[in-house]
């Protein structure tokens, strides 16, 4: 510290232009930074579920579609019916939409003349009732239109935009949008799908960031001031965070690392996180000023007095966040590296730059930061009565906690659900809900049987699973080669509806594909490989919790198994598949990546503290903190997601920091006094102090982030300023009772001892 | 005088030859509609019955193997049969052109059922290949001139061949290009590269005819490939058994003769 003292104060010019001129160089690049927000992103790229899902995704295409729903009192009437062809086309020349489907385009394999054609099911848009009456019964007698392509109550239809799978669908979603809100009125519009709601996830998280940074930074600078009631006692703090912040944004985009979902609070929790070290630092000078140092040895006292405790509050918060990167999910480990990086430049800005911009300044004319206020002296004056005289009552309240919560924990559940990520009442949710209930289902999962189609068996095998499929509740319209078929030989047979069966010979399936081959190319290579191997059976799902929908896959799982046995290769992917796996990675994860942060943080402070016994009363209030989340989240039916899973490693990291500073201050104080009781107390009174502003600035930023717009973001700001509240608690309260404790044990033992 | 008997026979004989050497030079630089003539001509027959294999090989490298025989009578009767693979044997599309208009039908021996197809389907793949109905007319020989109005563009040498080069714009709608660029060779008047323009201009389709024979006075090309340059994939028709000019009768450009393999 020493040494660090002397090459801030020898080269304090030198360090402001370098960290101005680095910060100019990241500014420029952070302005460059990607928002993703796709499921897909939240995975390992060699994820086996990810492979698999791009392996269909190339061979069929048409997993990302965008599902516009018009509802209106009448679809099938001339004016409408004109809409969706002008939209359909719209929307068709947009580039990186490589279909468009809907009822003025959907073909049809009909027979004519006593032959077949595929033709578009309508060719020309009626202009009188009779036509429409014509088209509705037509309709009526086609089940592969009812409640795919249009609600039997003729009320609602879908316009299905096909996007490709690239980099960025958001941009293309932006254009069918806009494009589509051209058309509203008085028919209303919906818009959904996965590509959508990933397009809308990221306009929110674009707003989100708008908006948080006013406020964390506006909260910060009321809270500053009320510690320093000075201009510098402000602006420099604001600056080291927002220096950590640039550099931190910055460094991800020059990695090419992207702002997710999760990282879209990255700088709010590195401004509310950063502040607390700079205070320390800030408010040392100000009291080494007060005691009637000048500048210049204010400043290097600064430095080593604070300097370590400072360097050890942050390195724990660094392992805190580190600890995160154990998680599998690649958003999270990104998020992992972003926070603990953050955390280091705020750390060093704090310790370096920090104190090379105090010599450049002249001395303060007041410096309040020091003196003492009556309310809180007042406050610690019955934290400290609480120990000493209600330290059973505490320990009660403790079991009784860690009963309440461990009841609880059983019932914990994840869900990841990617609807969970929009509010009740917002657009994308309305419409999802919309398209649920009319169409059964915005979300395509998708069956690859392999096998030789032109094996009977084979092809019989997907009709009964098909048809079965049908039952299954919240999985809806199968679509396969089995459904071209069934229209094939109907139009084959005079369009009698009962002809709507399947081939049964080889010889008859392979003569059917080659007159689909023939009629439609494209429509055949959406369902079938080109070397017949490969058939896709394609369904829609509604959305649900991630739980049901585990359940719901397991379902399709077994009725895969009944139909196909071992005999052949069957294998299912989709969106809802990818989201399984996100659930249980999140799951996978938050058991790695608590276990490590406490295993971690008990070896730290054992390692610092020089004791595993002192390392493990540090440890314990954290552990306690931990619980407690936990049962709080099983009591208020809060599950494990994307955000709430990273709450446990962040208390630790953060959170440990009081306890660390009481107990040290407590090992120094009875260093210098016998009395271990007394010891304590100047421990609670000191840094007591210290820790309440540090608690309240975090506590401060992390409450900003309720006003979220994404759910799971919300509980996660609520909740980790709920745990850094009982974690500051627990070093203040619950620590000092433990210490009391083992103190009245061992006086105890000793009276005894001299009794005996 | 004399002088001047002389200088009249010169310049006679001067003109004589110019006007020799003018129409000689006029010969040589033949219209675009010419040319097609002369390709039209060179690959005219009455009727002809090929064995070709088709093999479609899509943008992966998959492929997939067929042999099939074409039967075409006059400019107006065609008939298309599945040899191989087995599973589609005696699958057979017959197409017929009455009144002006293009008549399609096929034949699917395992429902035993004659269908009418769409006439539509005429700019539609035929038999699931990279070439259109239309384009597999051309394979054949027929007339370039009913379908396209062409230009000569230039000289321009294929592999070692000095070719003409050939601008044609379709002249009916059922043609979904918007321009076709051809290389004759000089020597012989055969077609030997073909490029093809979707309506936005871009390249679609090129096809190559290599290989020239000749067959009953006929030159044939023994492999004729199309390569769709959009889609990656393409289609190589090779020639098994050529006849030109044969007896066909009528009765099996019928779809009862369909029925019967």
């Amino acid at each position: 510290m020493d040494k660090l003292a002397k090459f801030v104060k020898k080269y304090s010019t030198f360090i402001i232009i370098f960290v101005l001129l680095i910060t100019v160089v990241m500014g420029y690049f952070a302005l460059q930074i990607n928002i993703e927000a796709g499921i897909k992103d939240m995975l390992p790229e060699n994820n086996k579920v990810v492979t698999k899902y791009d392996e269909v995704q190339d061979t069929f295409g048409g997993m990302a579609f965008a599902a516009i729903m018009i509802e209106d009192e009448e679809i099938i009437d001339t004016s409408t019916l004109k809409k969706i062809e002008r939209m359909s086309s719209e929307l068709k020349n947009i580039e990186g939409v490589k279909e468009v489907k809907s009822l003025t385009n959907i073909d049809k394999i009909e027979s004519s003349a006593g032959g077949i054609e595929v033709n578009q099911f309508i060719k020309e848009i009626p202009n009188n009732k009779e036509e429409v009456q014509k088209i509705k019964d037509e309709l009526l007698s086609r089940d592969q239109y009812l409640g795919k392509i249009v609600t039997k109550d003729f009320k609602s239809t879908m316009v299905l935009a096909e996007i490709e799978d690239r980099d960025k669908p958001e941009k293309i979603v932006n254009k069918i949008q806009k494009s589509v809100k051209n058309y509203k009125g008085p028919e209303k519009i919906y818009i959904t799908g996965s590509p959508v709601m990933v397009a809308d996830a990221t306009d929110y998280m674009k707003n989100d960031l708008k908006k948080l940074l006013p406020f964390v930074i506006a909260a910060m600078v009321v809270i500053l001031y009320l510690s320093f009631r000075s201009l510098r006692g402000v602006l420099l703090p604001i600056s080291t965070v927002l220096i950590s912040v640039i550099w931190t944004v910055g460094l991800q985009a020059i990695i090419g690392k992207p702002l997710s979902l999760v990282s879209t609070v990255l700088p709010v929790l590195l401004i509310s996180v950063g502040t607390a070290y700079v205070i320390h630092i800030v408010a040392r000078y100000y009291e080494e000023l007060k005691n009637g140092y000048d500048v210049e040895l204010a400043i290097e006292n600064s430095i080593k007095k604070v300097g370590l405790s400072v360097i050890m509050a942050g390195g724990t918060t660094m392992i805190g966040f580190a600890s995160l990167f154990f998680s599998d999910l690649v958003i999270i480990k990104d998020f992992a590296l972003g926070t603990a990086f953050g955390v280091g430049v705020a750390l060093l800005t704090s310790i370096i730059f920090i104190p090379a911009v105090l010599y450049k300044l002249k001395t303060p004319k007041h410096f309040k930061a020091a003196e003492k206020r009556a309310f809180s002296t007042n406050f610690f004056k019955g934290i400290n009565k609480i120990v000493r005289y209600r330290r059973k009552g505490i320990i009660i309240i403790v079991l009784l906690i860690i009963a309440l919560a461990s009841w609880v924990l059983p019932k914990l559940e994840p869900n990841t659900n990617y609807i969970g990520y929009f509010k009740k009442n917002s657009p994308t949710r309305i419409a999802t809900e919309k398209v649920d209930n009319a169409f059964g289902g915005s979300q395509s999962l998708n069956v690859v049987v392999n096998g030789n189609i032109k094996n009977p068996d084979l092809l019989k095998r997907m009709r009964d699973f098909q048809d079965e499929i049908e039952n299954v509740k919240a999985v809806n319209n199968p679509m396969s080669l089995v459904t071209l078929f069934r229209q094939e030989n109907r139009a084959l047979n005079n369009d009698k509806p009962e002809e709507e069966i399947i081939p049964t010979t080889q010889n008859q399936i392979a003569q059917y594909l080659l007159l689909l081959e023939m009629s439609d190319k494209e429509l055949l290579e959406s369902y079938l490989t080109f070397d017949y191997n490969k058939s896709l059976i394609q369904m829609n799902m509604k959305t649900m919790s991630s739980v049901k929908q585990k359940e719901k896959v397991a379902e399709i799982r077994s009725l895969i198994d009944k139909h196909f046995g071992d005999k052949y290769k069957v294998e299912l992917t989709g969106i809802p598949e990818l989201g399984n796996e996100v659930t249980d990675l999140v799951v996978s994860g938050q058991i790695k990546s608590l276990i490590s942060a406490i295993l971690f943080t008990f070896v730290i402070t054992s390692l610092l503290l020089k004791s595993m016994k002192k390392g493990f009363f540090c440890a314990l209030p954290i552990a306690l903190t931990v619980l407690i989340n936990f049962g709080l989240m099983g009591w208020l039916g809060i599950s494990l997601d994307i955000a709430t899973v990273m709450i446990a490693s962040i208390a630790v990291g953060i959170g440990v920091d009081y306890s660390i500073h009481i107990f040290t201050r407590y090992l120094e104080e009875k260093e210098k006094q016998e009395n271990e009781v007394l010891s304590l107390e100047k421990a609670i009174f000191t840094v007591g102090r210290a820790n309440l502003y540090n608690a309240i600035a975090v506590i401060a930023g992390f409450s900003i982030i309720l006003l979220s717009s994404f759910p799971p973001l919300k509980t996660f700001g609520g909740l980790t300023a709920i745990t850094m509240v009982i974690s500051f608690v627990g070093a203040l309260i619950i620590l000092p009772s433990l210490i009391m404790s083992t103190i009245k044990i061992k006086n105890g033992n000793l009276n005894k001892n001299n009794k005996n | 005088m004399r002088k001047t008997k002389t200088f009249i026979s010169v310049l006679i004989l001067s003109i004589l030859l110019l006007t020799v050497f003018f129409s000689v030079s006029v010969m040589a630089k033949m219209t675009g509609e010419e040319v097609l003539d002369k390709v039209d001509e060179e690959m005219d027959s009455d009727s002809r019955d090929f064995i070709l294999d088709m093999t479609i090989v899509n943008k992966n490298g998959q492929k997939r193997d067929r042999k099939i025989t074409i039967k075409t009578k006059g400019e107006n009767k065609g008939l298309v049969k599945f040899l191989e693979p087995g599973d589609v044997k005696n699958t057979a599309l017959l197409t017929r052109e009455e009144n002006g208009e293009e008549n399609m039908w096929l034949y699917l021996p395992s429902i035993g059922n004659v269908n009418k197809i769409a006439s539509h389907s005429k700019s539609g793949n035929f038999m699931g290949t990279d070439f259109t109905y239309n384009d597999i007319d051309m394979v054949g020989g027929s007339n370039y001139k009913k379908d396209y109005e062409s230009e000569l563009i230039g000289e321009e040498k294929i592999n070692g061949d000095l070719c003409y080069k050939l601008s044609a714009v379709p002249t009916k709608d059922s043609i979904n290009y918007s321009e076709m660029k051809m290389w004759v060779r000089k020597d012989d008047f055969m077609p030997l590269k073909l490029k093809f323009y979707d309506k936005d201009g871009k390249l679609h389709k090129i096809m190559t005819n290599k290989n020239y024979r000749n067959i009953d006075s006929h030159l044939t090309p023994e492999t004729i490939i199309m390569k769709d340059e959009q889609k990656g994939s393409k289609t190589i028709l090779e020639l098994e058994e050529v006849q030109y000019n044969i007896e066909l009768a009528n009765r099996i450009f019928t779809t009862r003769y369909l029925t019967r393999n």
